[in-house]
C-alpha cells in the first residue's frame, strides 16, 4: 500500500489514459489517412518489438495497412481469410461494409474512437485500414489458451476429470455444459482500471438469492483498483470481513464443484487468467462437504464421511491445545495408566509441554509448506526426511516426547481430511491460538478460546448470509439433509 | 448447504434459546441448595419456583396484546411519567449489574475450586471479562447466533444427564417428598428457588428484535418449562446419588455427581472437568446476555449511536472488573440480599408495572 | 476492536508464567496413600508413587520395582504430608489417587478429620477407594506389597474393585459413598478390610459408626450386608454336605439374590424381608448322581436355610453393637417420617425390631454337560 501511494504522487508515471492522451485524443475517431495512422500507431507502440504492421497495395491499387500485436493473433486466419481474400478479390472498397463480402472471417467491426481501438489491439485484434475507408477491427484474437484438461490441484476420486482453464468465457461455456438451463445467468465485468481483467458472474436464477446476486454485483461494479491479477485479491474485495481468518468465499477449479454450488444457490465468479472460480456465499458447513460426496452409491457413506470430517475438524484444531492443557494443568483428566506413560515419556524432555507443542506445530507447518510447491519427486524426499527427523530422531534425541509426536501427527492427518485447502490453512492458524490460550490458563483458557472463536464465526457473513447456517439460524431440515440427503 | 431457505431475523428458536441461556447457567451449578437454610425436597421447590415467572409471562403477553407493541419498556415510557420511568430503568440497570457481579464471582469460585487452584482470582476474572467485553462488541446478532450454536452442542449434555438416573449409585429412597415443615415455610423457602429463573427479565429488550410471526408466549413457556425440567432433573439426580445431608454441603453437587458417576464409563478419568467447560460456556453466554441487557437499558436511559456502543461496554466491564476483584472471595458473601434484590427487580417490580400498563388505557392513535 | 485484541494479547503474555502450569513430569503422582496413627499420637502418612523411567531405558535385570513408598510422621496429617513433600523432588499431586488405606487403629480412633482434609483437595476425585488395613500389617508395609499380577499395589486395588465380581466377599467403598452413608440417619458406613501375608487379601468389611470403627462383617455376612443394603447381591457361594436318602452328597451352589423390603407399622417394628434368587449348581459329588428334581429340591432347601441363618446371624450381630448399616431405617424415615420418629430408631427401634425373613431360591442352572446316567444296552 505504501509504495502504491508513492507511485501515485510521482508526476512522471502516467496512467494509461494519460499516456494515450499525450499522443492522441482518446475520444477522437481514427484518421483514414494511412500515413498519419501509421505514424501515430508507431509512436503509441514505440519500442515494442511484438508490435507488427504491414503496408501493402490491393490489386486495384488501393493502399492498405494492418497492425497488431504479433503474439496475440491467429496468424493463419489473418493469412487465409484476410490477406489472401483481400489480394485476390479485385473489388473496390468504398465503405467499410464492403469488407463483409470480401473477408471470410467470422467477425469484424467498425472502429470507433482511439481508446477503444487501442484496447482492441491490446486484446489481440487486428486493425485494418484501407485507404479512404473507415478503419475496421478484425476480431482475430487468439489468446494463449490451454486445452481443457484435468484439474491439477484438486484431486478427486469420483468427480469429472475436467478442470477450468484461464479463460473466463470458456469456463462459462463449460458451466453451460453442466447445467443446461436458460435460467443460468451470466453477467460480465471488466475489473481493474488498467489490467481490464474480464470476469463473469454466473448464477442460477430462482436458486440463488437475489440479495446475494445484488450484493456481489454491487461489489464488482465498484471495483476501483488498478489491477486485478489474482482471484485472492478479488475474494478479499467481495468479503465483508477481509481480516477474518476464515475465507468467506471458496475457490475451485473443478466444474462439477462449481455446478453443484450453482444448484445450491451460490453464485460463481470466473476471472480471466485464473483456473479457479470463486463460489459465494459459503457457510461453515461447506468446509465439510464436497460435491463428490454425492457420488457414493450408499447414503451412509456420505453421512459417515461428513461425521468423520466434523470430528477431524475438532481433533485437528484442538488436540494439541488439549494435550497442553491436560499435561501442564489438569493431568487428573487423563486415565491413570496413560498419565504414568505420558509422565514417563516426558521424564527426560527438557522442554515444557507448551514449547514442545509449538515446536512440533511449527515443524509440521514448515514441512507442509516446504513440500507443497516442490516437484513430486523432491516433495517425497522432503516428506520422508522430515517425517524421519521429526518423528523418530527428535524422540530419540530426547527433544520431544513420543506422545507429542503422536498428537501432532494425528492432528496433521486429521485436518487434511477437510476438502478445502483454504479452510485447512485457517484452522492451522487457529491451532496456534488454541495452544497459546491453553498454555496460559489450561482447560479454562482453551474453553474461553473456543467460545470466542465460535463467536467470531457467528459474526461472519458471506454475502449477507450467516456463516453458521444451518446451525444458526437453525434449520433442522437442512442440517439433516447435510448428514443424510433426501433421495 | 442450500441457502434459499435461510431466515434473517430472530425467530422462535432464537427466542427459546435466548431464554434458556439467560437462565440456566447460574441455576444449575449450585443446584439444589444455595441458601443457608434448606428443606429436604428441593426438587419440589424448584417446580413451585417457576410459577411466578409463568405469571410474569402471562401478564407480559397481555400487555403486548393490549398495546400492540412488543417493546414494553417503550410502552411504559409512553404511558408513565419520567419520574417513574427513569428510576425504574436505573434500578433495573443496577440490579442487572449486581447479577453480573454475582455470576462472575460464582465463576471465580468454581474455577478456583475445580480447575485452577493456584491461580489468583483476579486472573480468572479479568480474562473472562476481557473476553466478554470484546465479544460484546460483535453485537447481538452474533451473540444470538452463538447461543443457538452452543445450545445445539449442549443438547448432548442434557440428554446424557438422563442416563445418570440409571446409574447404580442412584437411589429413589432419597427422593420422596418430605414435608417436615408447614406449607408457609415451604413457600417461603421456595421463594429463593424462584430467583433461579430470574434471567427471564432479559427478554424485555430482546422481544422487540424478534420477528413478527414469532409465537412469543408459547416459545417462552416451553423454554421456561425446559429450564424447570433441567433444574428438577439435576436436583433429583444429586439428591438421589448423594442424599440430602451430603448434597447440602457440596459446593456444586452436579459437578461432584458427574465426577462420581461417569468416571467408569468413559475414556477420561474425570468427566466433571469437561462438564465444567460446558458450564463455563453457559456462563459466558449468560454474561453476554446480561451485559447486552444492561447496555440496551442504558441505551434507553441515555440514547447513543451504535458505533459509540464500546463506551458503555468498556465502562461496565471495567466497573465489574474492579468490583469483583476488590471484593473478598465468595464464601464471605451472603446470598440473601442478592436473592431479595433479584426477586424485587425481576418479579415484583415487573408484575406491578405490567398491571399498571394493563390498567391504563391504550395509547392514543397518533403515536 | 483491534486495540482491545492487542490489549488482550499483551495481558495474556503478562499472565503467562504465573498460575497453575506444572508439567506432568514435575508432579509426583500419588497413586496410593496410607494413614495410620502411632502409639504417641503422631500420624504416619505413606504415599505410593510410580518411578518414572524414560521409556526404553528400563534395566533388564528383572528387578523392576516400579514404585516407591515414602513415609513421614507429623502431629497433624497435613504436617506429615508436608514432610513427605520435603522428601520428594517435585510436588505431590493427588489427582490420580486411587485408594486410601487407613490403619485399623486409626479407624477405631475416628476418620472424620482425615476425610475432611482429603475432601478439600480439589484435584482429588471423590471416587477414591477407602480400605482399612488390619492391625497385623503396618499401613506402609501394605503399600509396599508387590503383586506379580498388577505392577502397582494401588492399581491392584483399583482393578480389584473395578472388576466388581467379588461383592459377596467385600464391596468397594468410595469416598463419596462413605460420606453419604455416614450422613444418613444411622450414621453408619462400611469400609472393606485388607491385609497382606504373602499375597494381598481384600475381604470382610469394617463398620464405622460416627466415623469410628465399631465392628466388622466377615465371610457371608458381607454378602448378606450387601443384599440388605443394595437389595441385591451376586455370586454368593455356598458349599455344603447333605444327606440325601442313603448317600451323602457334596455340593456347591452359587446364588444371585434380590430382596424386597416391607415393614409393618407396629411398635416394635416388624420387618419383612422377602428374598428371592436364582442359583447355579457349580459342583456336585458324587458326580454319578443324577441331578434329579429331588436332589435339586434338597439343595434348594439347604441353601434357603443357610441364607436365612446368615441373615438372622448378621442382623443379630449388628443389633448387638447397636448399629444399622443398611439404610433400612432410612427407608422408613423417607416413607413415613412420623412413624420413624416414634420408633427412636438408633437407640431402641433397631435393636427391638423383629425380622421376618422369607427366602425362596430356584436352582435353574445345573451346568451339567455330561449325561452320566444313560444306561448301556447290549455289550
Amino acid at each position: 500500500m505504501l509504495f502504491k501511494k508513492k507511485q501515485r504522487l510521482d508526476p512522471i508515471t502516467l496512467s494509461f489514459d494519460e499516456y494515450l492522451a499525450s499522443i492522441v485524443n482518446p475520444e477522437e475517431r481514427l484518421p483514414v489517412n494511412i500515413e498519419i495512422l501509421k505514424g501515430l500507431m508507431q509512436s503509441i507502440f514505440s519500442e515494442s518489438y511484438d508490435f507488427a504492421e504491414r503496408l501493402f497495395k490491393l490489386p486495384n491499387g488501393q493502399k492498405a495497412y494492418l497492425c497488431y500485436l504479433s503474439g496475440l493473433i491467429n496468424k493463419t486466419d489473418l493469412e487465409d481469410n484476410v490477406l489472401k481474400t483481400l489480394l485476390k478479390r479485385e473489388k473496390d472498397i468504398y465503405v467499410s461494409d464492403d469488407f463483409g463480402s470480401i473477408l471470410t472471417i467470422t467477425n469484424y467491426k467498425n472502429s470507433t474512437i482511439w481508446k477503444e481501438v487501442i484496447d482492441q489491439i491490446l486484446s489481440g485484434n487486428v486493425l485494418l485500414l484501407v485507404e479512404g475507408v473507415q478503419p475496421v477491427i478484425l476480431l482475430l484474437a487468439n489468446k494463449n489458451l490451454r486445452n481443457v484438461a484435468d484439474p491439477t490441484t484438486e484431486y478427486q476420486v469420483y468427480g469429472a476429470k475436467i478442470g477450468f482453464i484461464e479463460d473466463s468465457r470458456t469456463n462459462v461455456s463449460i458451466m453451460r455444459q453442466f447445467i443446461k438451463d436458460p435460467r443460468l445467468r451470466s453477467k460480465e465485468y471488466e475489473l481493474g482500471k488498467e489490467s481490464k481483467t474480464h470476469a463473469s458472474l454466473v448464477y442460477l436464477e430462482q436458486y440463488a438469492e437475489d440479495e446475494a446476486v445484488e450484493t456481489i454485483d454491487s461489489y464488482l461494479k465498484t471495483f476501483d483498483k488498478d489491477h486485478m491479477l489474482s482471484l485472492g485479491q478479488l475474494t478479499k474485495y467481495v468479503s465483508r470481513h477481509p481480516y477474518s481468518i476464515f475465507p468467506q468465499a471458496s475457490k475451485t477449479e473443478r466444474p462439477d464443484h462449481a455446478a453443484y454450488a450453482l444448484t445450491q444457490g451460490k453464485v460463481v465468479l470466473f476471472v480471466d487468467n485464473s483456473t479457479f472460480c470463486l463460489q459465494a456465499p459459503i457457510t461453515f458447513m461447506d468446509m465439510l462437504e464436497t460435491s463428490e460426496d454425492h457420488s457414493f452409491l450408499v447414503t451412509w457413506n456420505l453421512t459417515f464421511i461428513r461425521l468423520i470430517r466434523l470430528v477431524s475438524l475438532l481433533v485437528g484444531s484442538a488436540l494439541p491445545a488439549l494435550y497442553v492443557a491436560l499435561v501442564a494443568f489438569q493431568p487428573e483428566l487423563i486415565p491413570t495408566t496413560l498419565t504414568i506413560n505420558v509422565a514417563q515419556s516426558r521424564a527426560q524432555i527438557p522442554l515444557p509441554a507448551t514449547a514442545e507443542a509449538f515446536l512440533m506445530l511449527f515443524a509440521l507447518d514448515v514441512l507442509v509448506e516446504a513440500s507443497i510447491r516442490l516437484p513430486s519427486f523432491v516433495g517425497q524426499t522432503i516428506g520422508i526426511v522430515g517425517g524421519l527427523v521429526i518423528g523418530t530422531a527428535a524422540v530419540e534425541a530426547g527433544i520431544v516426547s513420543n506422545v507429542m509426536v503422536i498428537v501432532i501427527a494425528f492432528t496433521a492427518v486429521a485436518i487434511f481430511t477437510l476438502p478445502n485447502w483454504e479452510f485447512v490453512s485457517s484452522w492451522r492458524i487457529v491451532r496456534y491460538a488454541f495452544v497459546t490460550s491453553a498454555a496460559v490458563l489450561g482447560l479454562y483458557g482453551l474453553v474461553m478460546a473456543i467460545a470466542f472463536l465460535a463467536l467470531h464465526i457467528a459474526k461472519l457473513d458471506s454475502l449477507n448470509r450467516s456463516y453458521l447456517y444451518p446451525l444458526s439460524p437453525f434449520d433442522g431440515k437442512q442440517l439433516r439433509n447435510f448428514f443424510k440427503p433426501a433421495r | 448447504m442450500k441457502l434459499q431457505t435461510e431466515k434473517k431475523d430472530f425467530g422462535n428458536i432464537e427466542l427459546f434459546v435466548f431464554i434458556y441461556c439467560s437462565t440456566i447457567a447460574l441455576g444449575i451449578i449450585f443446584l439444589p441448595y444455595i441458601s443457608a437454610e434448606e428443606i429436604r425436597s428441593a426438587w419440589l421447590k424448584v417446580m413451585v419456583g417457576v410459577i411466578p415467572y409463568l405469571i410474569f409471562l402471562f401478564l407480559l403477553n397481555k400487555v403486548i396484546r393490549k398495546h400492540n407493541d412488543r417493546d414494553v419498556l417503550k410502552v411504559l415510557k409512553d404511558l408513565s411519567f419520567n419520574w417513574l420511568y427513569y428510576p425504574v430503568m436505573i434500578y433495573l440497570l443496577l440490579s442487572t449489574i449486581y447479577s453480573i457481579f454475582w455470576g462472575i464471582k460464582s465463576l471465580a469460585i468454581v474455577i478456583q475450586t475445580y480447575l485452577l487452584q493456584n491461580t489468583q482470582q483476579w486472573v480468572v476474572i479479568v480474562t473472562f471479562l476481557i473476553f466478554v467485553g470484546i465479544s460484546l462488541m460483535y453485537g447481538i446478532t452474533a451473540i444470538t447466533r452463538l447461543i443457538v450454536l452452543m445450545f445445539i452442542c449442549e443438547i448432548g449434555v442434557i440428554a446424557s444427564l438422563v442416563a445418570l438416573l440409571f446409574s447404580q449409585d442412584f437411589r429413589w429412597i432419597y427422593i420422596p417428598p418430605v414435608f417436615t415443615v408447614d406449607v408457609f415455610t415451604f413457600l417461603k423457602s421456595s421463594i429463593s428457588e424462584t430467583t433461579r429463573y430470574a434471567g427471564l427479565i432479559t427478554i424485555l429488550t430482546f422481544l422487540p428484535l424478534v420477528k413478527k410471526e414469532t409465537k412469543i408466549i408459547k416459545t417462552s413457556y416451553m423454554s421456561l418449562l425446559l429450564i424447570m425440567i433441567m433444574f428438577t432433573l439435576v436436583s433429583i439426580l444429586t439428591l438421589g446419588t448423594f442424599g440430602f445431608e451430603q448434597t447440602l454441603t457440596l459446593l456444586s453437587p452436579i459437578t461432584a455427581l458427574i465426577q462420581t458417576t461417569y468416571a467408569e464409563m468413559t475414556l477420561f478419568e474425570r468427566l466433571d472437568l469437561f462438564f465444567l467447560t460446558i458450564w463455563i460456556w453457559a456462563l459466558y453466554k449468560a454474561a453476554l446476555i446480561y451485559f447486552w441487557f444492561a447496555i440496551s437499558i442504558t441505551k434507553r436511559i441515555i440514547p447513543f449511536q451504535k458505533k459509540k456502543e464500546w463506551i458503555p461496554i468498556t465502562i461496565y466491564v471495567v466497573i465489574i472488573m474492579i468490583v469483583t476483584v476488590a471484593t473478598p472471595s465468595f464464601v464471605n458473601l451472603s446470598w440473601e440480599p442478592y436473592n431479595i434484590n433479584l426477586l424485587i427487580s425481576t418479579i415484583v417490580l415487573p408484575i406491578l408495572l405490567f398491571t399498571y400498563m394493563l390498567l391504563r388505557k391504550k395509547r392514543s392513535v397518533k403515536e | 476492536m483491534k486495540k482491545m485484541s492487542f490489549l488482550l494479547i499483551t495481558l495474556l503474555l503478562l499472565l503467562s508464567g504465573c498460575g497453575d502450569t506444572r508439567e506432568i513430569d514435575q508432579r509426583t503422582i500419588v497413586l496410593g496413600m496410607g494413614i495410620d496413627i502411632e502409639e504417641n499420637g503422631e500420624y504416619m502418612v505413606t504415599v505410593q508413587v510410580p518411578i518414572l523411567m524414560p521409556q526404553g531405558q528400563q534395566t533388564g535385570d528383572g528387578n523392576n520395582n516400579e514404585f516407591e513408598t515414602i513415609s513421614a510422621k507429623g502431629k497433624y496429617v497435613w504436617e506429615a504430608i508436608a514432610n513427605i513433600e520435603a522428601a520428594t523432588p517435585t510436588v505431590l499431586y493427588f489427582g490420580h489417587l486411587k485408594a486410601i488405606t487407613i490403619g485399623e487403629k486409626l479407624a477405631k480412633f475416628g476418620v472424620d478429620h482425615i476425610l475432611d482434609l482429603l475432601d478439600r483437595r480439589a484435584p482429588l476425585a471423590n471416587e477414591v477407594y477407602l480400605i482399612i488395613i488390619r492391625e497385623k500389617n503396618k499401613v506402609e508395609e501394605f503399600l509396599e506389597a508387590e503383586s506379580p499380577l498388577v505392577s502397582l499395589p494401588a492399581l491392584y486395588l483399583d482393578r480389584f474393585f473395578n472388576a466388581d465380581q467379588k461383592v459377596s466377599r467385600t464391596k468397594e467403598v468410595r469416598l463419596f459413598e462413605f460420606r453419604r452413608d455416614s450422613n444418613m440417619i444411622a450414621n453408619t458406613a462400611l469400609i472393606p478390610f485388607a491385609y497382606k501375608d504373602d499375597k494381598i487379601h481384600i475381604e470382610d468389611m469394617g463398620i464405622l459408626k460416627d466415623q469410628k470403627l465399631v465392628g466388622e462383617l466377615n465371610g457371608h455376612e458381607v454378602g448378606i450386608s450387601n443384599l440388605l443394603k443394595e437389595d441385591k447381591v451376586k455370586n454368593m457361594n455356598y458349599s455344603f454336605e447333605v444327606e440325601e436318602g442313603d448317600s451323602t452328597i457334596e455340593a456347591s451352589v452359587r446364588t444371585d439374590l434380590s430382596m424386597d423390603f416391607t415393614y409393618e407399622k407396629s411398635n416394635p417394628i416388624h420387618i419383612n424381608l422377602t428374598i428371592s434368587g436364582k442359583g447355579e449348581l457349580v459342583y456336585l459329588l458324587p458326580s454319578k448322581v443324577r441331578t434329579t428334581q429331588k436332589t435339586i429340591d434338597t439343595l434348594t432347601e439347604v441353601v434357603e436355610r443357610r441364607v436365612t441363618e446368615d441373615i438372622s446371624k448378621t442382623v443379630k450381630k449388628m443389633k448387638e453393637i447397636k448399629v444399622e448399616p443398611w439404610l433400612l431405617g432410612h427407608r422408613i424415615w423417607a416413607k413415613d417420617h412420623e412413624y420413624f420418629q416414634s420408633l427412636n430408631w438408633n437407640e431402641s427401634g433397631w435393636v427391638d425390631s423383629i425380622f421376618n425373613v422369607n427366602v425362596s431360591i430356584e436352582i435353574d442352572q445345573t451346568g451339567q454337560k455330561g449325561m452320566l446316567d444313560k444306561k448301556k444296552i447290549g455289550r
